[in-house]
């Protein structure tokens, strides 16, 4: 049984507090969505919880594990702009985090492969990635995540950097991958449709210092399809999010 | 596109070519020997003996001071970007020695070394090892901290960040500097062996004195084929040891 418990983490940059005691909890095959206006302290929570940045205070547990400070260890980071190495090629880049592992290199690559295709990108094996769109590149980088099967898989702003179109058909992409590999999202965001589409539940965080405004489970049934962005519940809850925001900023 | 770019090329040399040859008939050849009597000087010099000895002694002296010189500043360089306590030693060193051109010291290494192989090896290696330190620096201090992030969030420890992430992004840069470290050794390997009257900066010194300006237009010649027969061999072995970067270059 896979569980994440982050508690009671706290973190200033200087003097400015940017986390105060959050505490979150994601259950095994759950999509979570930290939604928030930018700049509000919601990726700096994702980046402790990968461990890349330190808590000035709390806990973070995945499987029971105190993994609080380290990197690696069942957890899958994509980020936002893809950030592959512009030495590696896609599959490579797939199969970096096996590399750091230890695997061996056939396994790795034969691993790489399996996901390079799950992703859509049958044939671009040995593209660089500068050879590649925006799109792809961040394909090849949800399939580096998935790659080294985490437990847990974190994403920060994933399609922030992408065209509403190309957004569009990775949000799809995305469920569909997550759907066949259930594992545990965070998914960073500040697109209210975004988090509503794909996720269980959204935690909306109010400006920074970050704390959790409302708790909301999303209603609906997966699959997930692109009729229910028309949906009635759909578009009430997006007004409410909305105004929610809005009356914080205001605040 | 490519062959119109070359075909320019082309028609800039030839041009230069004309208007060298047109000066030279006015001037005459003891002040400025035209193209035709230096490709005839270069084809007398070629056969010499006494020329490729002085190549030959020039070449592998030089590439002893140049080998060094990439085999210390690589690593400094590489140390100073990544380690702010060698950059705080090491930095005013290199911005002081890296204006000291070859002429300015080779008679403080005269005195120093004599004239020997100590000598020669020591100036190439002086002018040419700051050109590589600063160069390497500027890059390993330009490594993308995302992805060395990336590589830290994949918990890769500090051993394969350098090898995976630092060593790769520095490759085409340590091979620029390489290219140009090259051109910087040459030039200072023969201002060193015109001082002494040695090898090849001794023909020159000699073709200089003479009354026609051919033998040394002819000289000068080869230096620059060498230079740039050397320098586009750098580029190709660097091609080929990082495809992903001649690649993204070549697209642009």
């Amino acid at each position: 049984m896979t569980h994440l418990s982050v508690s009671n983490v706290c973190k200033s940059f200087g003097s400015v507090p940017v986390l105060v005691d959050q505490s979150l909890d994601v259950e095994e095959g759950e999509f979570v969505a930290l939604l928030g206006p930018s700049g509000c302290g919601k990726s700096t929570l994702l980046q402790i919880i990968n461990g890349l940045v330190p808590a000035d205070r709390g806990t973070i547990l995945l499987d029971g594990k105190d993994i609080t400070g380290r990197t690696g260890a069942g957890r899958g980071m994509v980020f936002q702009g893809a950030d592959l190495f512009p030495w590696r090629t896609a599959l490579e880049n797939v199969a970096f985090g096996l590399e750091v592992m230890g695997v061996g290199k056939a396994e790795r690559l034969e691993q790489a492969r399996h996901y390079l295709h799950l992703v859509g990108l049958r044939g671009f094996e040995e593209a660089w990635p500068h050879q590649l769109s925006g799109g792809m590149q961040q394909r090849v980088g949800i399939a580096r995540a998935f790659c080294i099967r985490p437990s847990l898989l974190l994403m920060d702003e994933p399609f922030g950097a992408l065209d509403v179109q190309t957004r569009d058909i990775l949000q799809d992409e995305l469920v569909r991958i997550w759907e066949a590999e259930r594992k545990m999202v965070l998914f960073v965001t500040h697109g209210i449709e975004e988090a509503l589409y794909l996720a269980d539940r959204i935690l909306v965080f109010s400006k920074r210092p970050a704390h959790v405004l409302r708790e909301i489970v999303v209603p609906f049934e997966r699959p997930r399809r692109e009729e229910m962005k028309l949906d009635s519940t759909f578009l009430e809850l997006r007004r409410e999010i909305s105004d929610l925001l809005r009356h914080d900023i205001h605040a | 596109m490519k062959l119109r770019s070359r075909l320019t090329n082309l028609l800039g040399i030839a041009l230069m070519l004309l208007l060298w040859q047109l000066a030279g008939q006015n001037l005459g050849d003891a002040l400025l020997a035209t193209p035709v009597e230096a490709a005839r000087a270069l084809v007398a010099t070629l056969r010499e003996p006494g020329f490729w000895a002085a190549l030959w002694q020039m070449m592998w002296q030089m590439t002893i001071g140049y080998l060094l010189a990439l085999g210390i500043g690589v690593p400094l360089g590489i140390a100073m970007g990544r380690v702010p306590v060698v950059d705080a030693i090491v930095k005013p060193w290199a911005s002081m020695f890296i204006v000291v051109s070859a002429a300015a010291v080779v008679p403080l290494f005269i005195i120093l070394m004599g004239r020997g192989l100590l000598f020669s090896t020591a100036i190439v290696f002086v002018v040419t090892v700051w050109y590589v330190v600063v160069s390497v620096t500027e890059a390993a201090r330009a490594v993308s901290p995302k992805l060395i992030d990336v590589a830290r969030s994949f918990a890769a420890s500090d051993a394969q960040r350098f090898r995976h992430v630092i060593l790769p992004a520095l490759h085409p840069y340590v091979m620029i500097a390489a290219r140009v470290g090259f051109v910087h050794a040459l030039r200072a390997m023969v201002t060193a062996e015109m001082f002494i009257s040695a090898g090849y900066g001794g023909l020159l010194n000699n073709a200089g004195l003479d009354l026609s300006t051919a033998p040394l237009f002819a000289l000068i010649v080869m230096l620059m084929v060498i230079s740039l027969s050397a320098t586009t061999l750098l580029r190709w072995a660097a091609d080929r040891a990082a495809p992903w970067y001649a690649s993204r270059t070549r697209d642009r």
